[in-house]
């Protein structure tokens, strides 16, 4: 007599523990949720086009650790081109305030080298 | 081979540093250890690019919460000991970790901030372990205490731990100059150039004696485990 071979496949789940979609309702539930696995960069910001309601050029304030002191903020003139780049990457992504902290520093000391620049000669 | 992960939702607790020296006492007593730095700034990765770092203890990045699980599975089938060091953040990857480790520390500052995130950590590790079906051991880890004196809120948090019987380790990792000196120079307390590192003595004591301290958690876990 031959008997029939059991079938035991119903028991090759991937165990709870290593079960992405059980993790991820356990880590759901919890407050831990997934996200994408690399952050979201946004696009470079420098080729946007310049909206055609800002103005030709930009007062911005130059940061206070440019300035060298923590207790006086510059505001700075920059030119069109600068301007427009400084709006797109402030349009493009608000949370990127330091960036642009960093861009109005580098544009503030790129006036005033071509200042002393102009000055020298 | 056992898997320790260092979890809590808040960063700046000393989640990289209790990884890092414990991998180095490990390191000095004979055994191999794989570091999984899930932290997406990969503090650890740069730390073994620097000089120092033991032949014993190999370090991996790894920032996909896909890939953790494989991740853990090999520095688990390789190593001698697999830390993972997770992102300050409340994400699925911290799941992830916890359902694969057999301990599961969280560093706590003596702030009711830390402890209260240190809750959510416990949270989220008594919910894997049940809805895994698997019996995950974790514990408290009080980090960063300056060695002077203790504040009246750590030993309040403390005692509240105490009071609720959750698990704290019997050693509390102080706030020294040795511990961010591996960081800067690179190695561990045991291989770091030590010319003027403040009171190093006093630094090797303290990771010695958490060390031991994990290990003794750890077997009683596997006990616990192998009694079920």
């Amino acid at each position: 007599m031959t008997r029939s071979r059991l079938d035991l496949s119903e028991f090759d789940d991937t165990p709870p523990n290593k079960d992405p979609a059980k993790l991820r309702e356990i880590s759901d539930g919890a407050g831990f949720p997934s996200r994408p696995a690399v952050p979201a960069v946004a696009a470079p910001p420098v080729a946007a086009p310049m909206p055609q309601e800002r103005p030709q050029a930009g007062t911005f304030q130059r940061p206070p650790r440019v300035t060298g002191n923590r207790n006086i903020a510059i505001n700075v003139r920059v030119d069109p081109e600068t301007a427009a780049r400084l709006y797109a990457l402030r349009d493009a992504d608000p949370a990127r305030k330091r960036v642009l902290a960093d861009v109005v520093a580098d544009a503030a000391l790129l006036l005033y080298e071509r200042e002393i620049d102009g000055a020298s000669q | 081979m056992p898997v320790i992960s260092f979890v809590s939702p808040k960063g700046g607790v000393g989640k990289t540093t209790a990884t890092l020296l414990l991998a180095g006492e490990l390191a000095e007593a004979g055994g191999t250890v794989r570091l999984i730095d899930a932290d997406p700034n990969l503090p650890l990765v740069d730390w073994g690019q620097l000089p120092g770092r033991p032949d014993a203890i190999t370090v991996v990045g790894c920032r996909d919460e896909n890939a953790i699980i494989d991740e853990i599975e090999r520095g688990a089938s390789e190593a001698r000991f697999t830390l993972v060091d997770l992102e300050g953040a409340a994400t699925a990857t911290v799941t992830f970790a916890i359902a694969q480790s057999d301990l599961v520390i969280i560093p706590c500052k003596g702030s009711h901030l830390d402890a209260t995130q240190a809750a959510r950590a416990i949270k989220l590790v008594k919910q894997t372990a049940r809805g895994t079906r698997t019996e995950i051991d974790y514990a408290i880890l009080f980090s960063q205490i300056p060695p002077a004196l203790r504040s009246n809120n750590q030993k309040d948090i403390a005692e509240q731990f105490n009071d609720a019987e959750i698990p704290v380790l019997p050693v509390m990792i102080y706030n020294r100059e040795a511990y961010r000196a591996m960081f800067a120079a690179g190695g561990t307390l045991r291989t770091i150039n030590d010319k003027g590192v403040g009171n190093m003595k006093a630094a090797l004591e303290n990771a010695e004696a958490y060390a031991a301290a994990v290990i003794a958690r750890l077997r009683k876990a596997r006990s616990v485990k192998e009694a079920a």
